[in-house]
């Protein structure tokens, strides 16, 4: 710890349109701490369970088996691509969810640790998306083994699958860090969270494609970023965007952006403000 | 700042959010809408100014509720100020309770890289104190068990072992760091009174006259989030602070 001298002037704030930059720059330069809060993810999920990182593929799994099912059942579909697309429509789900509702509690979760020592508190939300990126790339792997079995050959169009799951870690945790700081003050947030997660579920498209939305109601079902994120998935998967068009693509991800620029906003200019309430 | 300043606050002024949250919040912000930002709060900090010299021992002493801890919250950056301005020089590391991070998940080895990375060490740098932590702590047959089959003294040493392998340029003590047995403790002892003489910057609370004066090159008392007293002459100070004492007995 020898040789860093610089002066340090403990209580800057940027100002609000420099926020966004400022916690890009703090997570740099604390990027081996980011790390060693992700790895600690990943142990304290994993560690001690017989099957450990098998669990992240056998809940999607299950939860696609019992979808297909009742689907099947209900509809008696014809679509043979309909397991494949419920697979990803429950990654990218439940990836966004739990990136929003871990995001959401963050500061909570930690107060002890934010009261003992100060570090940007910007790696929490930033650990915690990390870990879920890491873990949906990783969850990925399911999809393998369809894709071949249906030999379905990837087209140009698989960038598409990235640029969905960055959005939707993107919007979760731009989502997540403005809850954050709302969530100490009124605690009540993450069961409203929860209901909104557990209701966006059956709006989004998870266990079914958007295909089967009446065309007039299909423009309005796109302004639901999460069902257009899952839309893409597919489409980037199967290489067919099917009834996806650009316009809600574009829509979605500005709008990702644009609500995680507001969460970081929100973050850096109201946590310190915040943490005197946990 | 001047080189020989290792903390300097100009009028640190602190207030605390009073008991608003939940219900109250919610009906505040439908009844008394505009009273709600008057009242509410504690001020836990009143105008503090402050010049720590570069390898100084300093002191604070004071009643219950008077300051003590929140000082040393705000020289570590944990709370920021709402009035005023604080500037450090160099690095610091605050230790009030041990063991910032733990997982009892993980072992002990794996919360040695977590807690250290936390209090700000480089992976480098750990890997190279890794060694001296553990045989300090003296817990080395049990350190790559996961932590939670730990008994409480062994965390608790593994956890002051850590903190006093930090070497920060600046060093907030809340409280005398007394832990584990008796040879244990007598260890921990000399290593905070090394840190303590080292050229460490040291700001020291605590209720214990007797460690204050030893130790301290001067002690200021404080009372109502006020520095009461502010000497070099520790008696001086210790006096004052057994007369703020006797008069919140007097009080309550």
């Amino acid at each position: 710890m020898k040789g860093q001298n610089k002066t340090l002037v403990l209580n800057e704030t940027p100002s609000i349109l420099l926020a966004p930059f400022h916690m890009v720059a703090n997570l740099y330069n604390n990027r081996g701490l980011l790390r060693n809060f992700i790895a600690r993810d990943f142990k304290v999920n994993y560690h001690g369970h017989v099957l450990g990182y098998l669990w992240s593929l056998l809940e999607p799994l299950a939860l696609t088996l019992i979808f297909f099912l009742v689907f099947v059942i209900l509809r008696g579909s014809s679509d043979t691509l309909l397991p494949l697309k419920i697979m990803i429509g429950i990654l990218i789900f439940n990836s966004f969810s739990r990136t929003f509702s871990n995001c959401s509690t963050c500061l909570i979760q930690n107060s002890s640790l934010i009261q003992q020592v100060y570090f940007p508190r910007e790696i929490f939300p930033a650990a915690i998306a990390g870990f879920r990126l890491i873990n949906l790339l990783l969850s990925m792997i399911i999809i393998v083994p369809y894709m071949i079995y249906e030999s379905i050959i990837p087209t140009w169009y698989i960038i598409l699958l990235p640029i969905s799951m960055l959005s939707c870690i993107i919007l979760g945790q731009g989502l997540g860090m403005i809850a954050s700081v709302i969530q100490v003050r009124i605690r009540d947030l993450k069961q409203v969270i929860d209901l909104l997660l557990r209701a966006g579920f059956f709006l989004s498209g998870v266990f079914f494609g958007a295909e089967i939305i009446p065309k007039e109601h299909l423009g309005l079902y796109f302004y639901n970023p999460i069902a257009v994120f899952i839309e893409m998935a597919r489409a980037g998967v199967i290489g067919d965007l099917g009834v996806l068009e650009p316009t809600p693509i574009i829509r979605s991800v500005s709008l990702s952006l644009l609500i995680f620029f507001i969460g970081a906003m929100v973050f850096v200019k109201n946590e310190r403000k915040a943490v005197k309430y946990l | 700042m001047n080189e020989d300043t290792a903390i300097k606050l100009e009028s640190v002024t602190l207030d605390f959010p009073l008991n608003k949250s939940g219900p109250a919040f919610i009906k505040d912000i439908f009844t008394r809408r505009n009273k709600w930002r008057e009242k509410s709060s504690f001020r836990a900090l009143n105008k503090v100014s402050l010049e720590i010299k570069r390898g100084e021992v300093f002191g604070i002493i004071g009643p219950n509720g008077a300051g003590k801890s929140t000082i040393l919250k705000v020289m570590a950056g944990i709370y920021a100020p709402d009035e005023g301005t604080i500037s450090a020089n160099g690095r610091i590391v605050l230790l009030a309770g041990l063991g910032a991070g733990f997982q009892r998940n993980l072992t002990g080895r794996e919360n040695i890289f977590l807690s250290s990375s936390i209090y700000g060490l480089s992976s480098n740098e750990i890997k190279e104190l890794v060694e001296s932590i553990i045989s300090f702590s003296g817990v080395r047959e049990f350190i790559d068990r996961p932590l939670r089959t730990f008994s409480s003294g062994m965390k608790a040493r593994l956890a002051f072992s850590i903190a006093s392998h930090l070497e920060p340029e600046i060093l907030l003590i809340d409280e005398v760091l007394a832990v584990g047995d008796s040879a244990f403790r007598e260890k921990s002892k000399r290593r905070i009174i090394n840190m303590v003489r080292g050229d460490t910057t040291v700001v020291l609370v605590s209720h214990s006259e007797k460690t204050l004066k030893d130790l301290c090159d001067r002690i200021a008392c404080f009372s109502n989030g006020q520095i009461a007293t502010l000497s070099e002459d520790a008696d001086e100070v210790i006096s004052k602070y057994r007369e703020l004492s006797e008069q919140n007995k007097g009080s309550s």
